[in-house]
């Protein structure tokens, strides 16, 4: 798993991950993840377009920094998710809590 | 019937070379590209299980998975030798899940017809995971 995270514009970064999200490459993502809470990013974009597969593990590291966010009202948007990912976001019913976009404008366009 | 068997170490970085074979196999399956992407899903999270909770991180213990592809169903059958655990009792999470653990038990009994634990081994345990073919599908 290949992870670059990108400063955009005032307090919203990109994050731009390559590769499988399992139980392997879940605690490295972790950490990523929850050192972007720690500094309190106001606005994290996260780009799927190269995740093929995601595991409870993978999608156990989004609810962390969705909960973490959200104590400073924090928003993140996921993006480019492939049908077979999106499918365990829907499964977990994640898709309810997190907000999912098509590509990089729409989710742009969802932080308000 | 048709019947693969792979084995991997307990070690989570062999988690993706297992499905990558177990990728190429499946498509001879002739089970749908939505059905493959759910059993690579359901066949990780039980291999998960057996390094996180069964071996609890230990490496280099044996973790087997048989596939057995009939005309009318796809078996797989997750064996490892460690310490015994019930995971019928794991509760099932209430969904959307708030809390980081627990997903896993979730994703694996949703995507999947059946789930069966063979508690008739002496050592370690047997989740045995069962998918339908549905009518008209090939």
């Amino acid at each position: 798993m290949k992870i670059h995270i990108k400063s955009l514009q005032q307090g919203t970064e990109l994050i731009a991950l390559h590769g499988d999200l399992d139980f392997h490459s879940s605690q490295e993502l972790r950490t990523e993840l929850i050192k972007l809470a720690d500094r309190q990013v106001s606005k994290i974009l996260v780009d799927f377009k190269k995740v093929d597969y995601i595991d409870s593990s993978g999608l156990a590291a989004f609810v962390e920094l969705f909960q973490r966010m959200k104590r400073y009202n924090g928003q993140m948007v996921l993006f480019s998710l492939s049908a077979g990912v999106r499918d365990v976001f829907e499964i977990a019913k994640l898709d309810s809590i997190f907000r999912l976009a098509q590509n990089e404008k729409e989710a742009t366009s969802l932080l308000s | 019937m048709t019947q693969k068997i792979f084995v991997i170490k307990s070690e989570s970085k062999y988690l993706k070379p297992l499905r990558d074979k177990l990728k190429l196999f499946l498509r001879k399956t002739r089970f749908s590209s939505k059905d493959r992407a759910a059993f690579l899903v359901a066949v990780g999270e039980a291999c998960t299980n057996s390094i996180r909770h069964t071996y609890q991180g230990e490496k280099g213990h044996k973790i087997r998975v048989t596939v057995q592809v009939r005309k009318d169903k796809i078996v797989f059958k997750i064996r490892d030798y460690g310490r015994k655990i019930n995971l019928s009792k794991v509760k099932t999470p209430r969904l959307p899940r708030k809390k980081p653990h627990g997903l896993g038990i979730y994703l694996l009994k949703t995507m999947m017809d059946k789930l069966k634990y063979n508690t008739t081994h002496a050592r370690g345990n047997e989740l045995i995971l069962t998918k339908h073919r549905k009518r008209g599908v090939r």
